[in-house]
């Protein structure tokens, strides 16, 4: 019997700690106040955790709904799923659907999912902070996500109950615009629009908070011997983020508000009916919402750093050639919303402003795939399941990434706009990167969360159903856009079928994957007790028990370079990395402490 | 699972492509197959290039006694500014091989007037409106198809009676949106080729209404692309592309309709193409109030109880928004392009559907004026030479 | 950091996860500098769609804004500034432990804000009663369905026989616009009606009669007959005042006897007005296929003064079309209802803008008011020392951007010349 399988933990030098009740910042103390009112960032970061996955439950719901709908959408005028495909209400169910679908996930899954639960409990550990500058904000900032989300889910519940016949009042009818509420359908559609437009503008300031409390924390947080250049990537991804929640989101604000007063009143902004211009809203829209695509892939950029250096145990390659480019996609990412207009008949100069800037953004992440391979090359490398997600990440972001050049060139983006050759670029980017990246960092800093240790097969098994079947979902769809099946479809003409039929098949196969991975972290609870450091990393999360004390350091640590992986030795009883306290700079008696 | 296998196998009812990227090109510019496989080579070269490295490095490097760590470069400038600047090149190729080709897709040839048509999208159909002043009109229950020739370049004027819309035609690599308050345009340069599959179309003889003509244009897809609301998905129809003489005489004929046609039938047909979308028959309730017995009943309306007989119903679709059923938006656009005659027969159609009124089964379209008045006895006959009532469309309504 | 052991030498209101009093007070500005770029931003949002519906309609602006009162305006930005001087010196005298100072001047600074709101509240109180609503109350955009009321005296609905509310007529909705509008731009702001028919429209929509009623005839011929604009018509004015008796200004035209052979154009009742919209550049590419009826000004039968224009295809824009260079520096104006509906919808955003903007911008006083009486009652009891004075500090911040904001309004709205 080793020490793993003891109810025993051990500290990062190795030694056993027994784990006493407050000892931990899960139990440091008790009751459902203790966790509704914590200021512990740690904390915040698992209410996010729960809420985020429950949302994305709903999502996922939705999206499993949609593409079993879309195996019949040939059939119109027969009954399929106890509906005519293609009368009203089979119309109706399928724009509700795919608008649910895509309102919740972006707003209420991805955009919060790495910055809130993964950014919220690491960011502060690996500054080898307290807690975020501004505690109280994080708390509100998270009262806020549920407020913005309360709404859309009382318009969920409420479209829900119409469709079975209970008559709604127009605010609660569901939504049926797409996440993306242009005018001027939004202005006439009889959903709940006021509604969903202040849910999101809540949300927008949950997203806000957040960035807000992160470049705080960063400026005014770091430790000593840790400057700009040797912060573990993650925050330098982490900082670009909020740099762009800061910015961007205050003019989706602006734009949901004005289209509340739209619906309200009428003040015509966006109605060509009172003079205005509906493209200005299209502007001010992905004036916050493309930059919000890179609010969406950034975190997930910097978890992937972390996983392949730490897993290659090999020093990240080209430091700052990672790091500047999460801030150069940061700034480009501001220049590029123009070219969801492409078809709109803005003038040909614009767009070529547009197409230039947009490839420009291949760059940076050309390079960050580029010296993940680096990294790799002669690495040491552990092929477990964080790493797998890693290389998975890799996979999707490339074919993402690479299919956006279709989409950046204007001749070709003409033909491909708006069909499910778009649908599936921003799927691999959007969901396929970011979840990827999402579970590889969670399963990468799960031991440091719960202070257990998920089941490695399971993880394995749970990954590669992902894998296949994200790919089986949506690298069909790029055919079928490029044969012209357009995008928000509920029906189609029977060429599209095939394409249909394997993307459904696909999406089953994701999820029976997603739910493998959930047993997985449910299981876990009784998995063994993980020791400080399993993976060997050198960043600062690492420097402290699993799961952290609720002040997360006993001392203060000092910040090194975080991917100098050569002062840990693995320690086989132990399954995991020790420290040798003559190592530690920032152990203040070089001695363990207890 | 089973379902699932089953879902997988049960390919039999779609159809199996041919090809794996594109439809069948139909038009003479094409700027966005060539660029695309050249875009499509560089990224399997480079999806090839990421992936392969990736797997060969996890298994040539892979550590199984999980102890110590790996030394090695933490950086190589050169190497970096490399592999920045070259993928910085084939940006800059892409870039101007897709401008040069929007230009071309931008920027119209000369285009003959006659050759111009006119676009309205609406919630949820299409108005094709030719140079003639004709609309065209659904063939039986289909919806408007877009008629073009071939081998010369054709413009399509783009507006929008209410939301957003947008213009696909996959087979031309056309995109426009349609924009309520603009005014945009795309254009084309079909392709007619006999070889392809082909459709027969039967349309009325100009030189004779009361014959046929066979036609044997192209057929294609037309779709929007943005989306306008609960049935999008149905803002499909059909682009027919014909040789040049075929489109004369498909052109000639759009202002006939045959004397013989039954007006119910006629009124049914347009019923389904332009009414369907807001207006059920089966007394359920829709954008707008539902048509069955709603013929000579009495309803409240914004301008007092009104009894719905011809009068009323020729003023609903002529000046929607006069009298509005109580409990109902003022949403419907008005139909200017219906003649006085197809509303008789909308009339009629509505007759058959109604309790309050009978509706007489033996009119057809050759019984009516102009003005869709019945004729008198000494007018209903020989009157075929004018049956096909060029009646330009009210244009001033 | 080193200093692990800093229990001792922590005061009560430094956080637990800070070092020092000045590292917290550090964060607490840069957050706060933080969210002030994101206020900025939205704010930002609203200047983008100001900026570009005044470039593509000027003419209109320089009319709308005609309606708004500069001076009010002026005094209501010196108030700003002045409370914004006061904040400044309460967060110095927080610094230098003054608590006396510091009370009167946030006092001073939330007297500031009352006043600013106060006159607000006249002015908008002013909007409403010129029947200049957000949204699509608005008079100013006279669409069909409108639902207004007619009101007696009492501000009562009056009602039909059936017991049901009469709604205002679409020309006693231009008639109000029409008084309103000369009231405001000519009388008040001396601007000039522009086009020949100009007298004639405000005759004939009973302007100079109600007026009269006030004792204030002479104000009408000021401006038709010593306003050096326009032509005089002055032989007209008793027939169109009678006219005005009869309660249908210009009813079929007779109005215009003295114009017909000038104008015969605007007289054609083949006019096409379609035509006229479709000279109105809307926002993009090619100027809009409008499936909008006639304009406002068909329905009473007047003729729009632009009508001569009509038969020359090709028309840049507005401006050209109304021969009225002098708009840009809007000292003559073109009465509302003889512009195209085009151009009366789109005037209609510009209150809408100015709405929005000064609506968003005296909520944000509100806040900062609520925010400066947290700060003011946390320094009645005390709690700022010339150590601890960070709300103070970033309270005033926030109250220097809701100023700075107005600076930016205030010229944007009401000095457009």
């Amino acid at each position: 019997m080793t020490v793993a399988d003891k109810p025993i933990t051990t500290d990062i030098y190795g030694q056993p700690v027994e784990p006493k009740p407050g000892n931990d910042y899960i139990t440091h103390s008790k009751g459902v106040l203790s966790w509704a009112l914590t200021l512990d960032h740690k904390r915040i970061g698992l209410m996010y955790l729960v809420a985020v996955l429950a949302a994305f439950a709903i999502g996922g719901f939705f999206a499993i709904f949609l593409r079993t709908m879309l195996l019949f959408g040939s059939k119109v005028g027969e009954t399929r799923m106890g509906f005519e495909v293609g009368a009203a209400a089979w119309n109706d169910f399928y724009n509700q659907a795919f608008t649910l679908h895509g309102a919740i996930m972006v707003f209420m899954f991805i955009i919060p999912a790495i910055p809130a639960v993964l950014g919220n409990f690491a960011l502060p550990l690996q500054l080898g902070a307290k807690d975020v500058a501004f505690p109280r904000l994080n708390l509100l900032s998270f009262y806020c996500w549920c407020g913005g989300s309360a709404l859309l889910a009382a318009i969920l519940f409420g479209g829900i109950l119409s469709a079975f016949g209970i008559a709604m009042p127009q605010a609660l009818n569901g939504l049926d615009t797409g996440w993306t509420f242009y005018t001027p359908y939004s202005t006439t559609t009889q959903t709940g629009v006021v509604l969903a437009t202040l849910g999101a503008f809540i949300l927008g300031f949950s997203s806000i908070l957040t960035g807000l409390n992160f470049v705080a924390t960063i400026h005014m947080l770091k430790p000593k011997g840790m400057g700009w250049f040797n912060m573990p990537l993650f925050l330098w991804a982490m900082y670009a983020t909020a740099v762009i929640q800061i910015l961007a989101t205050p003019v989706l604000a602006i734009t949901l508000l004005l289209l509340c007063a739209e619906n309200l009143i009428g003040i015509g902004v966006f109605d060509p009916k009172l003079g205005g211009d509906p493209v200005l809203f299209q502007h001010f829209f992905w004036f916050y919402s493309h930059p919000a695509v890179y609010i969406m892939i950034l975190p997930g950029l910097g978890v992937v750093s972390e996983i392949i250096s730490t897993f290659s145990r090999k020093h990240i390659f080209g430091y700052k050639f990672i790091a500047y480019s999460s801030v150069a996609i940061a700034l480009f990412g501001f220049i590029v919303w123009g070219h969801h207009m492409f078809t709109s008949g803005q003038s040909a100069m614009i767009n070529a402003i547009f197409s230039l800037l947009t490839m420009s953004v291949a760059i940076p992440s050309a390079i960050k795939v580029f010296n993940w391979l680096a990294t790799m090359y002669h690495g040491k490398i552990r092929v477990e399941t964080p790493m797998l997600y890693a290389m998975g990440f890799i996979w999707l972001f490339t074919i993402g990434g690479l299919t956006g050049l279709f989409l950046a060139a204007l001749s070709t983006d003409i033909y491909f706009h708006d069909t499910y050759f778009v649908v599936a670029h921003f799927h691999y980017v959007m969901v396929g990167s970011t979840l990827f990246a999402f579970l590889g960092g969670m399963y990468y800093w799960f031991p440091k969360m719960f202070g257990r240790m998920y089941n490695e097969t399971w993880g394995r098994i749970g990954w590669a159903f992902c894998f296949v079947g994200f790919n089986a979902t949506f690298f069909i769809q790029f055919i079928a856009g490029s044969k012209g099946m357009p995008r928000r479809y509920a029906t189609f003409v029977d060429d599209f079928t095939w394409y249909h039929h394997l993307s459904t098949g696909g999406s089953y196969i994701l999820t029976i994957g997603l739910f493998i991975v959930l047993a997985n972290w449910i299981l876990a609870k009784r998995g063994r007790r993980a020791p400080a450091n399993p993976w060997g990393g050198n960043q600062l999360e690492w420097h402290t028990n699993s799961p952290p004390p609720h002040a997360n350091f006993e001392y203060d640590p000092v910040g090194t370079d975080p991917y100098h992986f050569h002062d840990w030795t693995y320690d086989e009883k132990i399954d995991g990395y020790v420290l040798d306290p003559e190592h530690d700079p920032g152990n203040p008696t070089h001695a363990p402490v207890h | 699972m089973n379902t699932l296998l089953l879902n997988l196998l049960a390919t039999t009812d779609g159809v199996r492509p041919s090809t794996t990227w594109f439809p069948e090109n139909a038009s003479t510019d094409n700027n966005v197959d060539p660029l695309f496989y050249f875009i499509f080579w560089i990224c399997a070269f480079f999806l090839v290039l990421n992936a392969g490295l990736m797997i060969y490095f996890a298994i040539r490097y892979r550590q199984r006694n999980k102890q110590g760590a790996a030394h090695g470069h933490t950086h190589n400038t050169a190497m970096e500014v490399t592999w920045s600047v070259i993928p910085a090149i084939i940006l800059a190729i892409i870039f101007i091989w897709g401008f040069r080709g929007f230009l071309d897709m931008a920027n119209p040839p000369q285009i003959a007037p006659e050759h111009e048509i006119a676009v309205n999208g609406y919630q949820w159909a299409w108005d094709f409106t030719y140079p003639n002043g004709e609309t065209v009109r659904g063939v039986g229950a289909e919806k408007p198809a877009l008629h073009v020739p071939a081998g010369v370049p054709v413009r399509l004027t783009l507006t929008s009676s209410d939301v957003l819309h947008s213009v696909f035609i996959p087979a031309f690599r056309v995109k426009k949106d349609v924009v309520p308050g603009r005014v945009t345009q795309l254009w084309f340069e079909p392709v007619y080729d006999a070889s392809r599959e082909t459709v027969a179309l039967d349309v009325p003889d100009p030189a004779d209404p009361n014959q046929t003509v066979t036609l044997h244009p192209n057929e294609y897809d037309l779709f929007c692309t943005e989306y306008c609301g609960q049935a999008h998905s149905l803002m499909i129809t059909k682009v027919y592309v014909y040789s040049p003489e075929e489109y004369a005489t498909w052109y000639a004929s759009m202002t006939v309709t045959p004397p013989t046609t039954p007006l119910i039938e006629l009124g049914s047909n347009l019923y389904v193409q332009k009414c369907a979308t807001c207006h059920t028959i089966d007394g359920s309730a829709n954008t707008g109030p539902t048509w069955q017995n709603l013929y000579g009943s009495t309803h409240g309306t914004s301008a007092g109880p009104t009894l719905a007989d011809d009068a009323y119903i020729i003023e609903s679709i002529r000046n929607p928004g006069a009298k509005i059923v109580d409990g109902y938006g003022n949403n419907m656009s008005a139909f200017p392009n219906l003649t006085d005659r197809e509303i008789r027969a909308i009339i009629e159609f509505m007759k058959t559907i109604s309790d309050n009124a009978e509706a007489d089964e033996d009119l057809t379209y050759g019984d009516l004026n102009d003005d869709g008045t019945l004729k008198t006895e000494g007018e209903a006959d020989g009157s075929g030479d004018d049956a096909g009532g060029g009646d330009a469309p009210a244009e001033n309504e | 950091m080193s200093d692990h052991d800093h229990d001792h030498d922590h005061p009560d209101y430094l956080a637990h996860h800070f070092d020092t009093p000045d590292q917290q007070f550090e964060a607490g500005k840069l957050g706060m500098w933080l969210f002030l770029v994101t206020e900025v931003l939205m704010f930002g949002g609203l200047f983008c769609a100001y900026a570009l519906y005044r470039a593509n309609h000027p003419d209109i602006f320089a009319y709308a804004h005609g309606f708004l009162d500069w001076k009010l305006g002026a005094v209501n930005t010196a108030i700003l500034l002045a409370s914004s001087f006061t904040m400044a010196l309460a967060v110095r005298a927080s610094q230098l432990g003054q608590q006396g100072v510091l009370i009167l001047m946030l006092v001073l600074t939330l007297g500031g804000g009352f006043g600013f709101l106060g006159i607000k509240y006249v002015e908008y109180t002013s909007k409403f009663g010129h029947s200049i609503w957000p949204g699509q109350m608005n008079l100013y955009y006279p669409i069909a369905d409108i639902k207004l009321y007619q009101e007696d005296a009492d501000g009562n609905r009056i009602t039909d026989d059936q017991g049901n509310p009469i709604p205002i007529t679409r020309e006693m909705q231009l008639r109000e616009i029409a008084f309103v509008e000369f009231e405001t731009l000519a009388i008040k702001h001396h601007y000039t009606p522009l086009g020949v028919d100009a007298e004639q429209y405000y005759l004939d929509m009973g302007v100079r009669e109600r007026l009269e009623e006030h004792g204030h005839a002479e104000h009408f011929d000021h401006v038709f007959h010593h306003g050096g604009h326009g032509t005089h018509h002055a032989d007209e004015a008793d027939h169109g005042s009678h006219d005005g008796d009869e309660g249908h200004g210009g009813d079929d035209g007779h109005g215009h006897a003295g114009h017909e052979d000038a104008h015969a154009a605007a007289d054609d009742p083949a006019y096409d007005y379609e035509h006229e919209l479709a000279l109105i550049p809307v926002a993009g590419e090619v100027p809009a296929r409008s499936k909008v009826p006639a304009p406002a000004y068909a329905s009473t039968g007047l003729s729009p003064s632009f009508a001569h224009d009509a038969d020359e295809a090709e028309k840049p824009g507005l401006v050209e079309t109304l021969g009225a260079p002098d708009l840009s520096h809007a000292k003559h104006y073109i009465p509302y209802a003889m512009q195209p509906e085009g151009v009366q919808r789109r005037i209609h955003l510009f209150f809408q803008i100015y709405y929005c903007a000064t609506g968003l911008h005296a909520l944000h006083v509100l806040i900062g008011m609520g925010c400066i009486t947290w700060v003011l009652g946390k320094s009645l009891a005390g709690a700022f020392t010339a150590e601890y004075n960070v709300p103070v500090d970033i309270v005033g911040l926030y109250w220097h951007i809701v100023d700075l904001i107005w600076i930016f309004l205030f010229p944007l709205l009401y000095l457009i010349h």
